[in-house]
């Protein structure tokens, strides 16, 4: 210690040797700042969840027979709609009325699952992005709705799918049809078809609204 | 200059400290005249009935209410009469098909009219009864899921203790939702804040003596 203050400040002392540690700190937060981003990018650049275990959906055009990886839908163009759905019971029960404050989409469909022996399901989406599912329990599985009806490979099953929706939810709506009870499930294919409502066919299609629809056993 | 300066400095001084205290008197008159007790908040102004409100998730204005003795329809008969409140019910958020949150978010409880805060704090305290049964008025038909911006009348049903007393006035309550994603897959969806955000007063007739007369 004594020794420092004695030293002659004019002499030269040990040498100098120039001090790089400031710029190693430097150095390394960049690297680390650079990793972190390329990290970051990385992770990002990654699909979503929903686009890693969703379904594939598939354009179709109505009238045509579309196939899918575990089904076959012919979606008929000459959907319409119904005031009221009367379920015919006829040897179990009687007649039962189905009203809504909206109408009924009757949209008939032919399908056909093509591996396993799996549930029916659809989907209606409307412009702003209402989805719209038709109630297994209205009209139920006694009709001839296609909802939750289970389809055994090679056999087609003819019936429609019923959509109760307020009528203004109509124009631009898409429908999509699949081989399980609920979209959220592990689904392979979805067959999607344009429904081709523009504003003057939801017009014409509100104008000719059936009193009532008879749906048989 | 300098004695000039410590005098400025001692006269502020003095400011704040007359500030304090001005404030702590508020402070202690407030308390004293009861001004930071707690009050009874969303229920002590209930809505009426026909009075329209939703939770972002679906809307309900409800129509009347009755009790009555008969079990809704394909329900064994549990001992019990029944609470209905008919309401006109509309899903809003039509972003999941999946089952409606109606069954989940309503509840009732009985209304006893408190004369004073102490009472109206203690009746606060009473649970929530929460919904047996939701159905449609038409059909009869479980609501499970109702389509998105269609208006539907439902029967909110609720488990009374078989011969209780007729009371005029129930509390129907609803239970608020949040916004937000959820964490895995970052969708989004109508959380439950867990308290009730509304309430409704309805009127409640007691059909169970005359049974034919029912609505």
């Amino acid at each position: 210690m004594t020794n420092n203050i004695d030293r002659d400040p004019s002499m030269p002392g040990p040498v100098a040797r120039p001090d790089r540690r400031w710029l190693r700190i430097t150095l390394r937060t960049v690297q680390f700042l650079l990793a972190t981003m390329v990290i970051v990018l990385l992770a990002r650049s990654q699909l979503d969840y929903n686009q890693r275990t969703g379904p594939l959906f598939q354009q179709s055009t109505l009238g045509e027979v579309a196939e899918g990886h575990d089904l076959r839908v012919k979606v008929s163009r000459d959907y319409f709609l119904a005031r009221t759905l009367i379920v015919d019971q006829a040897p179990v029960a009687g007649q039962e009325s189905l009203s809504t404050s909206g109408v009924w989409l009757v949209v008939p469909t032919e399908i056909e699952a093509l591996r396993v022996r799996e549930p029916f399901g659809a989907l209606l989406r409307s412009r702003d992005g209402h989805l719209y599912a038709p109630d297994t329990n209205r009209p139920g599985r006694t009709s001839t709705s296609l909802a939750g009806r289970f389809g055994a490979p090679g056999l087609i099953e003819r019936g429609a799918f019923f959509f109760e929706l307020p009528p203004d939810q109509l124009a631009n709506s898409r429908l999509f049809v699949y081989t399980q009870f609920d979209l959220g499930a592990a689904i392979t294919s979805v067959l999607e078809f344009d429904l081709e409502i523009d504003d003057e066919r939801a017009r014409s299609l509100t104008s000719n609204i059936l009193p009532a629809h008879v749906v048989t056993r | 200059m300098t004695e000039h300066v410590e005098v400025d400095q001692h006269v502020r001084r003095r400011r704040w400290q007359i500030g304090f205290l001005v404030v702590a008197a508020v402070i202690a008159l407030v308390a004293l005249l009861g001004g930071f007790r707690k009050t009874p908040a969303a229920e002590s102004r209930p809505l009426s009935v026909g009075t329209l409100a939703d939770n972002s998730s679906f809307s309900l204005r409800p129509i009347r209410a009755w009790v009555t003795a008969t079990p809704p329809a394909d329900t064994a008969d549990n001992g019990a009469d029944w609470l209905v409140i008919e309401a006109e019910f509309t899903e809003i958020d039509g972003s999941a098909h999946a089952y409606s949150n109606v069954e989940r978010d309503m509840a009732v409880k009985r209304f006893v009219a408190p004369t004073n805060r102490d009472e109206a704090l203690a009746y606060q305290e009473q649970l929530w009864t929460e919904t047996n049964q939701v159905r449609r008025a038409d059909d009869g038909r479980r609501l499970m899921s109702s389509p998105a911006l269609l208006p539907v009348t439902i029967h909110l049903l609720y488990n009374v203790r078989r011969g209780s007393p007729a009371f005029e006035n129930v509390l129907l309550g609803m239970q608020g939702r949040r916004h937000a994603r959820t964490y895995i897959t970052g969708e989004a969806s109508r959380l439950p804040t867990g308290t009730i955000a509304t309430v409704w007063q309805l009127p409640v007739s007691d059909l169970r003596g005359q049974e034919a007369t029912r609505p």
